[in-house]
């Protein structure tokens, strides 16, 4: 008996709970294998079926506190303490758990305490007002290492645990407050069997239903689904990448304060730079709980992945090669790192590229190209400096598609779209900030009203600061920084590379097929020419990562819109360095893909650009080697 | 020529729009975005709720002379006595003065510092018991101001006025 005890309290019950998992899932298969052989059937399905509810309840027992089939009453009293100047002190029961694992507070079977701040307290305030009692009697779940934390402090009394007809009594009173521990009675051993039993037969019962209830529904579905993967493969790649970057980089429930001060920017004070995101958040809600944008964020940037995705997936069908398929999945992934600019805690560049990417469908589609001077201004009114690395490529799609058709509503387009972004970057260079008139300080204290958490200052300062004070800025961080900007330029190189190419590629295909004019040429090159315009405001900005991601994400854009208005089809064995025709695949692209997949994000700032770190890491271990 | 017209009748009307909502913008006049929150409100024919049902507490109650708009803030707690253990009740401020009564909407702030809630769960909903309200000051007459409860109860509307005075100058 010895021996069954000391391995009840030897393995761990998350430990035992995957093992018992383990033990299903083999049974399962086993049942289902000798079924299918017996029947003559398939039995992919239900394998796949079977490994996912396993993995399901094991998750789901494992993380979820397990239930209290059985349990002991323990009894909690509030005593006298020895130190008179304490005599009523007050007692506070923080957690309890298991294993060194908490669980949830147990039922209370008598008695009545209250809650405050997380803890279940005792004290004489209480008894006189609330009717608390003395003692409680807590139903603690059945098992072995059971510890109740206490708060103990100046204020603190005694306390009297009384389990299995056991008491022990211990002071919290302390000069220093802190935690105090202390660990009461295990269960008996035949309580324990009995709840091993109950929870054995619990599980065996739930797995049962669950198995049952999912075979009888899925089996249908399964084909179903086969089907919709197979349609679809590109885009759920695409998409389950991003989301594994989300996952991986974002701050959730963590936030970057400097850019959600932008969120809280709006026209309160007049017509100012930036305002228009915070103007619309504002008036629909003008106070927001951290929660409240957090959850926002994270709902945009699933609807951005899922909208890059299904374009980016949409084009690639076009292309008949499988291989260059799957390379334009690699690059959309890799190159721009999903253009997640989540790990920026999704500023407001996040929303002017999504308008970007609609201007570019509409010019793709060829339709309601009319919209896209509102779409601009709306650009710009959400960061005027997308004038330099986001209006170039839009109005050099504009001449592109002018060049191609000849028709006057891209003129019109492009001459509406740079007026009105020229006459609102004169607005905002040359007419006071209506803010400055409060100064600083007074902004962001009214701003602090919108929100939950916390505005940065900073964020808001620089805002308010003129052209010539961001210049110097820039100017000062570009002498501080540039050994980081120097490897940062090096490790474009690859991509600069890997663009080159395929742009040339594609213009060798587009001469061959329309003999073009020397306008449409001008045209043509001018469309991977205008995302180079990011590196203008990297430069003033020091913001490296964070512009490069949309530079490559243009660039992208800009490919796609080409192989789609022309319908070129790409081959992966066209990508080769050289102009000669070569024979087999070059695996130098794929080897720049995984440079930059393996590096990982572009991040934002120079002094936290992971990718950036990363290649300083490998290039001064590769030299010290 | 109809057909011409026609296709260009919704850019048109769109493009008049946009400008329209430019104008707005540029000739946007100072105003704060919690002016929504505040409303002029009358309590005749509410009854009055009983006191000794509700625990409450104001912590805050403050105008903020330095900011522009001179935001108002109303901030505590308030407990619906239960049986066992306290509960939150949907409620709206009532400020009432010589110019009138107004009602403020409320924010929803979890408690966990208020004695005598049910705490086992603290992502329980019952848990939101705090309350802060923020408005405008420019947007009320200078006065001052009862501050009140409006509370929403199984039976209906029902008013809880307090001792606490807001002034507004």
């Amino acid at each position: 008996m010895d021996f069954v005890k000391k391995l009840i309290s030897a393995i761990p019950i998350r430990y035992a709970t995957v093992l018992f998992c383990v033990v299903l899932l083999l049974g399962s298969l086993v049942l289902y294998s000798v079924y299918s052989y017996r029947k003559k059937k398939d039995s992919t399905f239900t394998s796949i079926i079977c490994v996912a509810i396993v993995i399901i309840e094991a998750l789901f027992f494992t993380c979820a506190d397990l239930p209290a089939l059985q349990c002991d009453p323990v009894q909690v009293r509030a005593v006298v303490s020895e130190d008179a100047r304490n005599a009523e002190g007050s007692v506070q029961l923080k957690s309890i758990s298991i294993n060194s694992e908490s669980i949830p507070f147990p039922e209370v079977e008598s008695g009545k305490w209250y809650w405050k701040n997380g803890m279940y307290c005792w004290d004489q305030t209480g008894e006189m007002t609330w009717g608390v009692t003395r003692s409680v009697v807590l139903l603690v779940p059945v098992g072995t290492e059971r510890v109740f934390t206490f708060w103990a402090d100046a204020q603190s009394g005694c306390v009297e645990i009384t389990v299995n007809g056991h008491t022990q009594t211990l002071s919290l009173n302390s000069p220093t407050a802190g935690d105090r521990q202390v660990r009461i009675e295990n269960s008996t051993l035949r309580k324990q069997i009995i709840s091993a039993a109950f929870y054995v037969l619990f599980y065996l019962i739930v797995h049962a239903i669950v198995f049952l209830i999912v075979i009888l529904l899925a089996k249908p579905l399964y084909i179903v689904a086969l089907k919709f993967f197979r349609h679809w493969k590109y885009e759920i790649c695409m998409l389950l990448f991003s989301l594994m970057n989300l996952i991986k980089y974002t701050r959730f429930p963590n936030y970057y304060e400097y850019s959600n001060t932008f969120y809280f920017n709006s026209y309160e004070f007049g017509f100012i730079k930036r305002g228009l995101l915070g103007e619309i958040l504002t008036n629909i809600e003008p106070y927001l709980t951290v929660k409240d944008l957090l959850y926002w964020k994270l709902f945009f940037s699933v609807i951005v992945y899922a909208f890059i995705s299904v374009l980016a997936g949409h084009e690639i069908r076009k292309q008949n090669d499988e291989k260059i398929r799957w390379f334009l999945v690699l690059v959309v992934c890799a190159l721009p790192s999903s253009y997640e600019l989540i790990y920026d805690d999704l500023r407001f560049d996040v929303y002017i590229f999504f308008l970007l990417l609609i201007c570019v469908v509409l010019i793709a589609k060829e339709r309601m190209i009319w919209l896209i001077p509102i779409l601009s201004v709306c650009i710009i009114l959400i960061g005027e400096v997308s004038c330099v690395y986001m209006m170039p490529f839009l109005l050099a799609a504009l001449l592109y598609q002018y060049a191609r058709k000849k028709e006057k509503r891209y003129l019109f387009s492009m001459i509406a779209t740079a007026a009105s972004t020229f006459a609102l970057m004169c607005l905002f260079l040359f007419l006071d900030d209506p803010r400055a008139a409060y100064g600083s300080g007074t902004i962001i204290q009214h701003l602090q009203n919108h929100f939950e958490g916390q505005i940065h200052s900073g964020a808001i300062s620089a805002e308010m600061s003129g052209l010539s004070a961001i210049l110097a800025d820039g100017n000062r961080k570009m002498a501080l920084y540039s050994r980081k900007f120097a490897l940062f330029l090096l490790s474009l190189i690859p991509a600069f590379l890997m663009l080159w190419v395929i742009w040339k590629k594609l213009y060798a295909k587009w001469k061959e097929k329309n003999s073009p004019s020397m306008t449409q040429k001008a045209a043509f090159w001018l469309l991977p020419l205008s995302g180079l315009g990011a590196l203008i405001v990297m430069l003033i900005s020091y913001d490296y990562g964070r512009y490069c991601v949309f530079m490559f994400g243009e660039e992208i854009a800009g490919i796609f819109l080409l192989a789609r208005s022309e319908g070129i089809q790409l081959k992966y064995s066209d990508l080769h360095l050289s102009d000669q025709e070569a024979t087999g695949d070059s695996v130098w692209p794929l080897v720049i893909c995984v440079f930059y997949l393996s590096f990982g994000v572009l991040g934002s700032g120079v002094m936290d650009t992971p990718m950036v770190n990363q290649f300083d890491k490998f290039i001064s271990g590769f030299l010290n080697a | 020529m109809l057909t011409r017209i026609r296709k260009a009748a919704l850019p048109a009307a769109v493009y008049l729009l946009f400008v329209a909502f430019l104008l707005v913008l540029f000739l946007h006049p100072q105003r704060c975005s919690f002016e929504k929150n505040l409303e002029k409100a009358t309590v005749e024919g509410i009854g009055q709720a009983d006191n000794n049902q509700y625990i409450f507490s104001i912590e805050e109650n403050a105008i903020n002379q330095d900011d522009p708009f001179l935001m108002a803030e109303i901030r505590g707690w308030l407990v619906q006595k239960g049986e066992e253990y306290g509960k939150p009740i949907p409620m709206e401020i009532l400020l009432s003065g010589k110019s009138g009564t107004f009602s403020v909407r409320l924010y929803r702030e979890k408690r966990l510092d208020v004695p005598y809630l049910d705490q086992r769960d603290t992502e329980s909903k019952d848990l939101y018991v705090g309350f802060l309200a923020k408005f405008p000051g420019l947007e009320v007459p200078k006065g001052n101001y009862k501050i009140g409860f409006l509370l929403e109860e199984d039976t209906g509307k029902s008013v809880l006025w307090t001792k606490e005075v807001l002034s507004v100058t």
